[in-house]
């Protein structure tokens, strides 16, 4: 009996082990993150959040996210979808037969121009 | 991130709190869905005001309370007629199983809201042996409210870091579990050795 609770133990602090690189990130993270988050809720994401930008998004999403005006990812991406803005990232890469991230990227520099160019 | 927790994610940023109220019903009953990753994202999404956090919080929490319930219903209107059909208990395991599960419901049923696995065999467990509804609805609901609030503050907090935190309670859910089956394991060594009865 004690056998098999010192293997379960040992299975476990292995795991833990094999998993320590995420509590690492996570430490990283949580000290950029601080207070700030908390106090700046709801306000647009910026610059540097352009990363985030995720294939399982909706452009309505990314919009409000980055507080952007409705229709200009619509125009500058020349979307023709009668979705938008309520369209996953994913959906349209694939009706475009592009790789998700191809459209990503795409969409991660229109957000970037837009942003630097107007604020 | 993994395809699965990725579609998810879309459903909910299409359809909000339609999607949100299927996906937490769903992994409530016994579905393996990531519902402590959708609870973080709604978290995300709501310190961006994309969602509301208390309409959240609410649908959220009926969600899981009503998947709970019918798994508590389902265990207790079929359970004994499955069990007593299909197995003959030479064991004499099912009657001490009710004993303990009936002395120590509240906790076990509150405690288990934390592990999402464990919870759903509770809620079943709790069925069979026919632990009272209220008692079972309200350590629940208890329970449910402090595990649905925190993930979804941590998310609030996380903001688009919540994919790191999710991380991390993925390694402290499965922690979690691995304590608990030891302390089933140190139980049963117990009762075995005659040191405890139930």
């Amino acid at each position: 009996m004690w056998i098999l609770l010192l293997v379960v133990l040992i299975v476990l602090l292995f795991f833990l082990a094999l998993n320590l690189h995420k509590f690492l990130s996570f430490h990283q993270a949580f000290e950029r993150l601080g207070i700030e988050n908390v106090l700046h809720s709801g306000a647009p994401l910026g610059v540097s959040d352009i990363g985030s930008i995720s294939y399982w998004m909706t452009f309505d999403y990314i919009n409000r996210a980055f507080n952007l005006p409705p229709e200009y990812l619509k125009t500058n991406l020349h979307i023709l979808d009668s979705r938008y803005p309520y369209l996953v990232l994913s959906r349209y890469a694939r009706s475009q037969s592009m790789s998700n991230s191809a459209l990503v990227t795409q969409v991660q520099k229109a957000v970037r121009d837009y942003l630097t160019t107007s604020h | 991130m993994d395809y699965i927790l990725g579609a998810l994610l879309s459903y909910l940023l299409l359809y909000k709190y339609v999607a949100l109220f299927i996906f937490i019903f769903c992994a409530a009953v016994i579905l393996p869905l990531p519902s402590n990753a959708l609870l973080l994202a709604v978290g995300a999404f709501a310190s961006q005001k994309y969602f509301n956090f208390p309409l959240s919080f609410g649908v959220a929490l009926v969600a899981n309370v009503a998947g709970d319930v019918f798994d508590y219903w389902l265990a207790h209107r079929f359970g004994r007629v499955v069990i007593e059909k299909r197995f003959k208990d030479k064991t004499g395991i099912l009657p001490r199983l009710e004993r303990y599960i009936a002395q120590h419901a509240g906790w076990t049923v509150f405690l288990t809201r934390f592990i999402t696995s464990a919870g759903t065999i509770v809620n079943f467990l709790a069925g069979f042996v026919r632990v009272s509804l209220k008692k079972f609805f309200f350590f629940d609901i208890l329970g449910n409210a402090l595990d649905l609030g925190s993930m979804l503050v941590l998310g609030f907090v996380a903001g688009i870091y919540w994919e790191k935190f999710n991380d991390v309670m993925d390694v402290v859910g499965m922690a979690l579990l691995f304590l608990l089956v030891m302390f089933v394991l140190w139980k049963t060594y117990r009762w075995k050795k005659g040191r405890v009865v139930y």
